[in-house]
């Protein structure tokens, strides 16, 4: 006999109040912002591996069963509305932020409103909301010194570590490749033929295509050994 | 220090480009590139007014990047539209015909589409994550993109 159970929702609350799906540290907004889009289950597991299909089910179910409650925490998520216990700062930057985006102020003036605070009594929260609102705007610097200083003051905060690392400067790791002249009748077929082929995927190997389709994934499927070869370029034709 | 002086033999490694995508009506600097461990190199506009590095998301897709090691979703404009996506650490490499190829690690954004939806955009090396740390110099009369560390 079938026997129904309660499926317990696989959503869990981090440390810093973000939900996630299951035990990955995916948020659920990853798979509600697919799904809003139109996205079906198996596409958003195919796009993040490490998500099982039954908690995409699940966590779209409820999404579906609970949907202002958690639209309203995704609102709160983006947009951190000031409240009136929240201080002077955060509200100064948060309005800036929102000024920045109806195009009333530029982001160099987000970055001054930054500039004049003082970084060394707020707490990582703050630094957070900063950063994430300067990538949003484009004013990459500006996320990357807050993540620097961030980083600095509250070693032990997981997200500034992660953003610090991810928006740190670029360092060179080698210096030691080899150079392939083979890629210069490669380059020279691209000059010459590429607009044949605007919008599809090509595979081009020391000058001869072997390979085009509408998409990547197919396109690797079709050109057998050549995809295994640094010598093929594989690209998309604009 | 006389003009050209200050890179010396600093620029290590020359490139060819392709002056723009078939589509572009603009002259670019659209040049073959490693992301990742790929070992198939894309084709990648040098683009100094994008704030970040921009992958396509059919190449990040084969990349298998991991969205657990990225910063969460956040939205960027790009060419004036609105994307939403991850921005992850990648090493990019840049090929060179002759010299050295240079690996850098850098910050890469990589738009999520949703079901039916293309990125009609290239891949873009941008100026803030990844050319501010490396020397560059172009020459238009060879279509020659040279490049080197600080």
């Amino acid at each position: 006999m079938l026997r129904i159970e309660a499926v317990e929702v696989p959503i869990r609350i981090d440390e810093q109040g973000v939900a996630r799906v299951g035990k990955t540290r995916v948020p659920i907004d990853t798979v509600i912002f697919a799904f809003n889009r139109g996205d079906h289950p198996q596409e958003i597991v195919e796009r993040y591996p490490v998500l099982k299909l039954a908690d995409v089910y699940a966590v779209i179910a409820y999404y579906l069963g609970s949907q202002a409650e958690v639209d309203t925490y995704l609102e709160q998520r983006k947009m951190v509305e000031p409240s009136e216990d929240m201080d002077e700062d955060r509200i100064l930057i948060f309005s800036t932020y929102q000024n920045v985006k109806v195009g009333m102020v530029t982001a160099n003036q987000f970055g001054e409103v930054i500039e004049g605070i003082d970084w060394t009594k707020k707490p990582p929260e703050l630094f957070e909301v900063a950063i994430r609102y300067a990538i949003e705007i484009d004013a990459s610097v500006i996320a990357r010194e807050l993540s620097e200083k961030g980083h600095e003051r509250f070693p032990e905060h997981k997200w500034l570590a992660k953003s610090a690392q991810i928006l740190a400067p670029p360092k060179v790791v080698s210096l030691d490749g080899e150079a392939k002249p083979s890629l210069k009748p490669t380059i020279d077929w691209f000059r010459d033929h590429a607009d044949e082929y605007v919008g599809q995927w090509v595979a081009v190997n020391m000058g001869q295509l072997v390979g085009v389709h509408q998409t990547r994934r197919e396109l690797i499927a079709l050109i057998g050994e050549y995809a295994m070869d640094p010598n093929t370029l594989v690209t998309k034709v604009y | 220090m006389g003009i050209g002086q200050a890179f010396g033999n600093a620029l290590e490694g020359r490139i060819e480009y392709v002056d723009r995508h078939p589509n572009d009506k603009n002259y670019r600097i659209v040049m073959p590139v490693l992301f990742g461990d790929s070992v198939l190199p894309t084709m990648c506009i040098v683009d100094t007014g994008a704030p970040w590095c921009i992958l396509d998301p059919e190449e990040a897709l084969a990349l298998g990047l991991d969205p657990n090691n990225a910063l969460e979703p956040t939205t960027i404009g790009i060419r004036g539209f609105s994307y939403h996506g991850y921005l992850h650490r990648v090493s990019i490499r840049l090929e060179a015909l002759e010299g050295k190829a240079l690996t850098t690690d850098a910050t890469v954004f990589v738009p999520v589409l949703g079901a039916g939806e293309v990125y009609t955009y290239p891949s873009f090396l941008g100026l803030q994550g990844f050319l501010d740390r490396i020397r560059f110099g172009i020459d238009p009369a060879s279509n020659s993109f040279f490049f080197g560390p600080l």
